[in-house]
């Protein structure tokens, strides 16, 4: 009896040893065992492979966060960076993370180098914490000023990388996607039409897909990338590390460091002041460097495609510094790059690539998008003002000291050495006082005399907060005097000399960013000269349940094979991917 | 037998410990937290009754959270409501009480000491009040949220000639964009134009509600309204 009751506590125990092991490292979810790890991973579809300086590289971005799948990802911001092969040199942009998907565009600079480069996309997270699973392919740019490279320079394949990884077994029950062409060789400017369904998705399931039609090139050897499937099923092992620093879940985090210029060692416990010119209120931020001079701001989507200026609060005494902004780039090692010879056929297709831009380039009239900043006044951490005066409402007054003595009563200026200042009345304390902040058109402004330079035909209006102790952050002043001016100017000099200037661009992403312009006004205009090999992208197709997809484009003037390729994933986490080719003659 | 058991257990809680050390620690919301209280502005708080009879204040220095009109929520102040001015006030890390600007502010909550919110006060922006010249951006307390919501207005107003605060309350009915203010007794319910007077009263009288001067029993019967 004794025995059996130990049988059954052995039972239990083990049973519950099973359980738990389940429960840390996830259990079999739609047929196939997901690893529980939380980490974000990230795979890019984009329209081609080889593109030239100058044009849109359109892409689509699918982003897992644990489980469940697809649910809004925990970083708000997404990274990209084209790091050249040979130079290492890289460009950055990044976009908005609100969507577990989204697709948008960039244009690549017209002053690109020809070569391969390594397109990256990642997260601060996993730039900081998990960088096995940062996504990372190959990517041919040319340049239309500059000669088709005869041998490009690609990084000796590294046998150790990935060790850390495995894939994940794949059930034969899963949805997977079929890619139907309605004929195998098609005429040029004749009309594709391409049936997609989607086998074994449940009835309120949603495959989200992104489809891109190109001409096949000689490079599958170099640019040979890791595919969805591959990559969100791979199990990939956290290192461990934490990510102090880098989780980028509220907003994105502006950090960086303040150094002494004259012994490079870091500003400790120095008052930073950031802010941007603003006409209707100030939109000033606070934050202290610690012992190694790092500081940190968290900029919501007010700030984005603004020009962020940030300078000491106290910057009339130590004017002997630098700043050193974190990039959030990742690192590149070139030493590893070695020259890779192209043969013929590779020269002839890039120099057809080429031509086809150039074509474009002379027939079709590029529209250059404006980056668009929030127009939302945005939230004033500060009280609003006791005191407004428009002096165009008086008589014309030729400077600020005149401003002063015949409209602002409560303001007194005085000069001491050469320099002046502006006391101001503070009615709950009730006494004058110098410590105050001056901001012209929002921004934090030390220099007075240029002020005292200001009159009426130049300042708009005055707005003076006085009621009170004015706390920033562990500052302290006796009043706020905000001067607006028609212009909305800031001197040239007064950024030199005591501000970091920086342009926070944010690439648009959604509805509206990424049209298939190219193939709209070919069609449009159909007497021009048609020679796309990118034949059709769409980054945001839908498949429900086991309902059937059309979609309709037409060849151009372009023979050769081509290869339609479409990525997705369902709203069950499944990924998705298939490609299938036509000839075109 | 028992050293089998116990040597189980013991790998049982080796496993589950070794199973946590690879998540990754990251970035604990309360550092995110930490910036933006250490970055906020505002005016220094100065009692104009220091003398008085009687408290402007709605409470003490309690925990609490504001939402701003940014979208943003800042969690972990000490939060008083001050009824004279109509002011949020904050208590700083160095003790000084501090006035937020109500420009940049669409409510805030205040906790009890289990965390649980003790009252919630929204701010509507550019409301007339029937006793008031100009319209103005006011904190009320909001006691019953629905098709008719119920809001209290915690003025504190200073008597003249003495020295001395009395609590003021007004009580509120919205529905939509319409408000009129109640006292509280079943008349003023009543009459308001925007509630059904047929359904009221029947309401009043199955649930037996006596509503002199008793603001929990008309948050009641305001509740049972909206249902």
């Amino acid at each position: 009896m004794r025995t059996r009751n130990n049988i059954q506590i052995f039972t239990l125990i083990l049973l519950f040893s099973i359980i738990n092991n389940l429960l840390i490292t996830g259990g079999p979810v739609n047929g196939m065992d997901l690893p529980a790890d939380d980490c974000e991973k990230i795979f890019v579809h984009l329209n081609k492979t080889v593109y030239v300086a100058g044009e849109y590289i359109h892409y689509k971005v699918y982003v897992v966060n644990g489980e469940p799948p697809l649910q809004v990802p925990e970083s708000k911001i997404l990274y990209f960076a084209l790091s050249e092969h040979k130079s290492g040199k890289q460009i950055l942009w990044r976009v908005n993370l609100n969507k577990s998907t989204l697709n948008g565009s960039y244009q690549l600079p017209g002053s690109m180098n020809a070569g391969i480069y390594e397109f990256t996309a990642y997260t601060n997270r996993i730039r900081e914490s998990v960088p096995e699973n940062i996504f990372s392919r190959k990517l041919f740019i040319l340049n239309l000023t500059k000669e088709t490279p005869d041998s490009i320079y690609m990084p000796v394949p590294n046998a150790a990388t990935n060790n850390q990884s495995g894939l994940v077994t794949i059930s034969d029950n899963q949805p997977d996607i079929r890619l139907r062409t309605s004929k195998s060789v098609y005429r040029k400017n004749d009309t594709v039409v391409l049936e997609i369904n989607v086998d074994n998705l449940q009835l309120n399931d949603t495959a989200n897909l992104s489809l891109s039609v190109t001409n096949e090139t000689p490079f599958s050897g170099i640019l040979h990338n890791t595919s969805i499937i591959e990559l969100f099923n791979r199990y990939q092992e956290t290192n461990g590390k934490p990510s102090l620093n880098g989780l980028e879940n509220h907003s994105y985090i502006l950090n960086g460091r303040v150094f002494n210029k004259n012994d490079d060692s870091p500003v400790r416990d120095a008052g930073i002041l950031l802010a941007v010119v603003d006409s209707v209120s100030p939109k000033i931020m606070y934050s202290a460097s610690d012992s190694t001079g790092t500081f940190r701001f968290y900029l919501n989507q007010f700030y984005d495609n603004k020009e962020i200026i940030l300078q000491l609060a106290d910057n009339t005494e130590n004017l002997d510094i630098f700043w050193d902004i974190e990039k959030k780039s990742i690192p590149y090692s070139q030493n590893s790059d070695v020259p890779v010879p192209l043969s013929d056929i590779q020269v002839a297709s890039l120099n057809q690539v080429k031509d086809i831009r150039l074509i474009e380039k002379t027939y079709i009239e590029e529209v250059t998008r404006q980056k668009i900043a929030d127009t939302s006044p945005g939230a004033s951490y500060f009280a609003c003002p006791d005191i407004i005066i428009f002096p165009a409402d008086y008589i014309e007054l030729v400077n600020f000291r005149e401003i002063i003595v015949n409209l602002i009563p409560q303001l007194k200026l005085k000069s001491r050495n050469g320099k002046y200042y502006i006391q101001a009345y503070n009615e709950i304390r009730g006494d004058l006082g110098e410590n105050n902040l001056v901001l012209l058109n929002g921004l934090p402004f030390c220099d007075i005399n240029y002020i005292i330079s200001l009159g009426t035909p130049e300042v708009k209006r005055i707005e003076i907060i006085n009621s009170g102790r004015i706390l920033v952050g562990d500052l302290s002043y006796n009043a706020v005097i905000s001067i607006y001016t028609h212009e909305m100017a800031i001197p040239e000099p007064y950024l030199k000399n005591f501000t970091m200037v920086l342009q926070n661009s944010v690439e648009a992403t959604g509805e509206g960013t990424d049209s298939q312009e190219y193939p709209a006004t070919i069609q449009l205009q159909s007497h021009f000269p048609d020679f796309r090999n990118n034949l059709y992208w769409n980054p945001d197709l839908k498949v429900i349940g086991n309902k059937k997809l059309k979609v309709e484009f037409t060849t151009s003037q372009l023979s050769g094979k081509f290869l339609a390729e479409i990525q997705g994933i369902t709203s069950s986490g499944i990924s998705l991917e298939t490609i299938v080719s036509f000839s075109v003659e | 037998m028992r050293n089998i058991f116990t040597g189980l257990f013991i790998l049982c809680a080796i496993q589950n410990v070794c199973g946590q050390s690879d998540n990754i620690m990251y970035e604990p919301d309360k550092t995110y937290m930490m910036n933006i209280r250490r970055g906020m502005t505002g005016i220094e708080y100065i009692n104009p009754f220091d003398n008085y009879k009687g408290s402007q204040f709605f409470n003490d220095w309690t925990s609490g959270e504001v939402f701003l009109t940014n979208g943003e929520r800042i969690s972990g102040l000490y939060l008083r409501y001050e009824g004279y001015l109509d002011q949020l006030l904050w208590l700083r890390e160095d003790q000084i009480p501090c006035v937020l600007c109500k420009a940049c502010i669409n409510g805030f909550n205040l906790f009890d000491g289990t965390g649980n919110i003790a009252a919630s006060f929204i701010i509507k922006k550019g409301i007339r009040l029937p006793f008031e010249n100009d319209s103005a951006d006011c904190f009320f307390q909001s006691l019953v949220q629905g098709g008719c919501s119920f809001y209290a207005l915690r003025k504190v107003s200073r008597l003249s000639d003495l020295s001395e605060l009395a609590e003021d309350t007004r009580y509120f009915i919205f529905k939509y964009d319409q408000f009129e203010r109640i006292r509280l007794r079943t008349r003023d319910l009543l009459n308001v134009s925007f509630i059904d007077k047929t359904r009221m009263k029947s309401i009043i009288r199955s649930n037996k509600i006596r509503l002199r001067n008793d603001e929990q029993q008309l948050i009641m019967v305001i509740s049972l309204y909206n249902n």
